[in-house]
């Protein structure tokens, strides 16, 4: 009698569960779809497969659009900022993760404090800030600070991790009398290699879809993101949904490669943080 | 070792590219040493890749042919956080020649930091209408010096078509000349199976927001400037408590789109209209939505136009409600050459430039000496007949005008959360902050 | 151990620099400035209390409050559906880390886009009510941009639960892989039912996770939200989806009332230091990082 129930419920299961992939996978379908018609066919045939399919509204959104310009801007400011991202957040996670040092557990609790506040309190103090410090228009303003609003959440996992590693590699190096910097190299960002790649593909997403701080610090043309790119696109009277749909897929299209390509990474990178306790 | 030569490669690497690829915004102190004068201007309008960026190369090209002198470096940001952009360069003290300004409250917040530009004009102020430029000055005070160049009116009214109209029975010349006609004709054309007004309601109900500038233009006609100071008011005023009701009348008898819910009004409403999926559209003069667009579509007889809908409450009949700026360019105080800027402005404003911006963008301009036969549309010609009556919309604060009247739209006649006595008490409470602002 | 503190102090200094450039300095900033009035550019006036006086009696303020505790409302549904969908997960359906990997797209698409997709999906002539109808569900097929407090709700669903389950399932099945088997195989011999299982062995076994889990939907939904909200209804229809957070950008980045802005920023603030200190009283807990 149990196994018929098991199977009637494994049966509801998947039922349900499928039922959500389908709800997940929808959005990317419609949005495909509506990409490939033309405004004039979309304001016939909102909801069904494109009768004559069209690359339109593609070329409006990169060659109109300049996205070839903003998306090469993308790929050479995000690895940028993620070098000094995995910086920041290894040495502050192996300082926090393994070593003692007075007032430890306040500091680390400060930068989780600091975690919580939105974009917009922090937008005009600190294009203030960049202002002062001449900042403005540079990119290396742009990724200090993304690195000081990602960096929290990027060093928490870092810090979980680190904890984990057995505390005789670090002595065993202390012992060769080694200092911070050769620590540095030979211990911590090999000891780190797994989730150098988690921390990587979390930085990527964060920082591509970035908006407001962008918005703020890059104002000319030639520097600007994928992002402000399309936030540009849409200008006063928002977008037709066939040209907003090519543009979120074009958006999307880096975010979603990296993670078909880092999948397996990704899954397992929650692994710190929900593992402890 | 491998990792760490790896690792030191991409450094060497991308630092450089970095470097070169930001060193771009070096460029404007180098040129400026050359004797010449490199003017940058901001703009909102400049991101619309498909209408308005290409009339504006060709005008800056034109520009720079003409004066030889000035290289023009025209910057697009994006428009939703566009004054917030602004607002930082006045702070900074420092930014762009020119900037591109909405008419009314948004440019008046920065006349502390645009030039008096009267000298400049004098010349040719004439090919402008004084209404216009007594918008355009301190405050909107037309004793005061003009402080933008309009580039734009703008003004909102109903257009018809005439072959749906013809379809349900209805005189395709003749427009509903009264509200009985107008309600009427809806009636007509709801029986013959013909949405009667498509609206846009998703978001922001502009359908709404603009039908009552059209319906105010009539309650007030010129003594609209008198609801900024105090003088006339949205409460206790019977017509402007009729014209509500006229409103909630459309939404109850069906005339207003059912599917106007579904229906953004930018760009999907007016793209319905478009499409002549229904029979009456209340749309803008203006780049979009507009005559050009309703025109190429429906065929350059095939649209009709009407400003706004007579009611017996209302004192005034058939006012073209408008705005005398909708958007215009001023010159920034820290200019190091507002000559050289206001000849790149009087380029868009007037002569060929201007009649390049009317005729590719489709924006009506305030000038007088543009050629609009020339442009193939009568209906234009007909709209521009009648002079405006100033837009209430103009009066209100950003907050109000740019969003609290549409939430509040949206309460009264979309949602039925609130009365429509409370939609008048908040209507009036935006007046208010006009005067505790003051 | 006074070069390990000295060692640790430099590692620690990059971090700790930039946030007190780019963070703290703005929140101190922020607070400083709900005592002024501001238009973003020019002088700044002293007005001591006024802004806190107006927002008390601003019916925007206390809408965008309600609103934002309908929203909090829905976090146990947040927190519960990835729990069990990851215990169900764990039974060893086939599939399930394709599943996994298909219910986190939402999440890769960002807030932005997911919040423009969802305006175009639940108009009600959209893609959600076409399918309604034709599974014959014609009487779900509501309006849920237009009807407040249905667009409110959907909201929540939307970005409370929904949105986050990508995450909530690889979080959760994470916490759950690191439970004693030994428990389980106990309760089997016991011969309890899965129900009880879950309840009993469990729920308690990832008791951590879910708090932190808590946290941090609080969070999300009081500082995240933002973008999702605005590309979804615009805090509309009227002002049935505006939030705090949507009232601080409403004041500070349309009327460029900064100094009131600021106030708003300031309850915010408040709530946001609350529920920092549970996660601080959630991290004492946490014996690792003792």
């Amino acid at each position: 009698m149990s196994n018929r129930y098991e199977k009637a419920v494994k049966a509801v299961m998947y039922v349900v569960l499928g039922m959500f992939a389908m709800m997940a996978l929808y959005p990317l379908f419609f949005v495909l779809v509506t990409s490939l018609k033309s405004p004039a066919e979309y304001v016939n045939n909102k909801l069904l497969m494109p009768q004559s399919p069209t690359f339109r509204n593609f070329y409006h959104v990169w060659v109109k659009g300049n996205m070839l310009r903003y998306f090469l801007n993308s790929c050479i400011l995000i690895p940028t900022g993620l070098v000094v991202y995995l910086f920041v957040c290894i040495t502050a996670g192996f300082a926090f993760g393994r070593l003692r040092f007075p007032y430890r557990f306040p500091l680390f609790l400060s930068v989780l404090f600091l975690m919580i506040f939105p974009q917009m309190l922090l937008s005009i103090q600190i294009f203030q800030i960049c202002r002062k410090l001449h900042l403005v228009n540079t990119y290396l303003g742009l990724i200090l600070v993304w690195v000081a609003y990602f960096g929290p959440f990027g060093t928490y996992i870092m810090t979980t991790y680190y904890a984990t590693v057995p505390m005789e590699i670090v002595e065993s190096a202390r012992l060769d009398g080694t200092g911070v910097y050769r620590m540095l190299s030979y211990i911590m960002i090999p000891i780190a290699k797994p989730m150098i790649i988690i921390i990587v593909v979390i930085g990527t997403q964060s920082m591509w879809n970035e908006l407001p701080f962008s918005l703020l610090l890059l104002q000319t043309e030639h520097l600007r993101t994928i992002t402000q790119g399309l936030g540009m696109l849409k200008g006063q009277y928002g977008l037709d949904d066939t040209t907003l749909s090519a543009s979120i897929l074009s958006a999307s299209l880096v975010p979603l490669l990296l993670f078909i390509f880092f999948q397996r990474q990704i899954t397992m990178g929650s692994y710190s943080g929900a593992v402890k306790g | 070792m491998k990792i760490r030569m790896k690792v030191m490669c991409v450094l060497l690497l991308l630092l450089p590219s970095m470097m070169i690829w930001s060193a771009g915004t070096k460029e404007s102190a180098a040129a400026k040493a050359d004797g010449k004068a490199e003017i940058t201007i901001w703009d909102f309008k400049y991101g619309d890749v498909e209408g308005v960026q290409p009339a504006m190369k060709k005008i800056d090209d034109l520009i720079m042919s003409q004066n030889p002198g000035i290289t023009i470096k025209h910057v697009g940001q994006p428009n939703d956080n566009y004054y917030q952009l602004v607002r930082a360069a006045v702070q900074a003290g420092q930014g762009p020649d020119i900037v591109m300004f909405h008419g009314g409250v948004q440019a008046y917040e920065f006349d502390d930091y645009t030039i008096a530009m009267d000298s400049y004009i004098a010349d040719w102020r004439s090919e402008i209408s004084e209404f216009s430029w007594a918008y355009c000055s301190e405050n909107g005070d037309a004793k005061k010096p003009v402080h933008m160049v309009p580039l734009t009116t703008q003004g909102f009214g109903i257009y018809y078509n005439k072959a749906l109209f013809k379809k349900a029975g209805l005189d395709p010349e003749k427009a509903p000349s009264d509200l009985d006609e107008f309600m009427a004709a809806c009636e007509k054309l709801k029986k013959a199976g013909i949405v009667p007004i498509v609206a846009g309601l998703q978001g922001d109900p502009y359908s709404i927001d603009f039908l009552f500038r059209c319906f105010v233009a009539n309650i007030y006609g010129e003594d609209v400037k008198d609801l900024g100071t105090g003088k006339q008011n949205f409460a206790g005023n019977a017509a402007f408590k009729r014209s509500a009701e006229i409103v909630k009348e459309l939404f109850s008898k069906g005339y207003m789109d059912p599917a106007g819910t579904s229906t953004p009004y930018f760009m999907d409403a007016a793209n319905n209209f478009a499409a002549g999926k229904g029979a009456m559209f209340i749309g803008l003069l203006s780049d979009v939505c507009h005559w050009k667009v309703f025109c190429d579509a429906l065929g350059i007889d095939g649209v009709g136009y009407f400003p706004t809908i007579n009611f017996p409450q209302a004192k005034y009949k058939d006012q073209q409600v408008g705005q005398p700026a909708g958007i215009g360019y001023s010159v920034m105080k820290w200019s190091k050459n507002p000559e050289a800027a206001m000849k790149v402005v009087e380029g868009y404003a007037r002569g060929e430039g201007n009649a390049l911006w009317m005729g590719m963008t489709g924006a009506l301009s305030p000038n007088k000496n543009v050629d609009i036969k020339s442009l193939g549309y009568p209906l234009v010609a007909k709209i521009l007949e009648k002079p405006f009556v100033l837009d209430f919309n103009t009066l209100l604060l950003n907050e109000d005008a740019n969003g609290n009247f549409d939430r509040y739209c949206a309460q009264a006649f979309v949602t039925n959360e609130i009365s429509i006595d409370k939609f008048i008490a908040v209507c009036q409470g935006m007046l208010d902050n006009v005067q505790k602002a003051r | 151990m006074k070069s390990e503190a000295k060692e640790s102090y430099l590692l620690i200094m990059p971090l700790m620099l930039l946030l007190l450039v780019f963070i703290l300095y703005p929140v101190l900033a922020n607070v400083y400035l709900s005592f002024f009035k501001w238009k973003g550019m020019g002088k700044a006036t002293f007005i001591g209390l006024a802004n806190y006086q107006a927002m008390f009696r601003d019916e925007t303020f206390w809408v965008s409050i309600r609103n934002t505790l309908v929203l909090l409302l829905y976090i146990p549904m947040g927190v519960m559906l990835p729990i069990l969908i990851s215990a169900l997960l764990r039974e060893g359906l086939k599939g399930w880390s394709i599943f996994r990997a298909i219910i986190y797209i939402p999440n890769i698409l960002g807030y932005v886009i997911m919040g423009m997709i969802s305006s175009i999906m639940f108009r009600k002539l959209g893609p959600l009510n076409h399918v309604l109808v034709a599974i014959g569900l014609e009487g779900l097929a509501l309006d849920w941009l237009s009807i407040p407090k249905l667009t409110l709700n959907t909201l929540g669903l939307v970005y409370g639960v929904w949105l986050r389950l990508g995450f909530g399932c690889i979080f959760f099945l994470a916490a759950m892989s690191s439970i004693d088997e030994s428990l389980y195989d106990a309760a089997k011999i016991d011969g309890a039912l899965w129900w009880r299982t879950f309840w009993n062995v469990t729920v308690p076994s990832i008791r951590f996770s879910i708090e932190f889990w808590v946290v941090l939907s609080f969070i999300e939904i009081l500082a995240r939200a933002f973008p999702f909200i605005y590309t979804f209804s615009r805090g509309g229809p009227g002002f049935a989806t505006f939030t705090l957070e949507y009232g601080i950008y409403n004041e500070g980045f349309v009327a460029f009332n900064m100094g009131y802005a600021s106030t708003w920023a300031s309850v915010l603030f408040v709530i946001c230091a609350v529920i920092a200190c549970f996660q601080v009283a959630l991290m004492r807990k946490n014996s690792d990082v003792q």
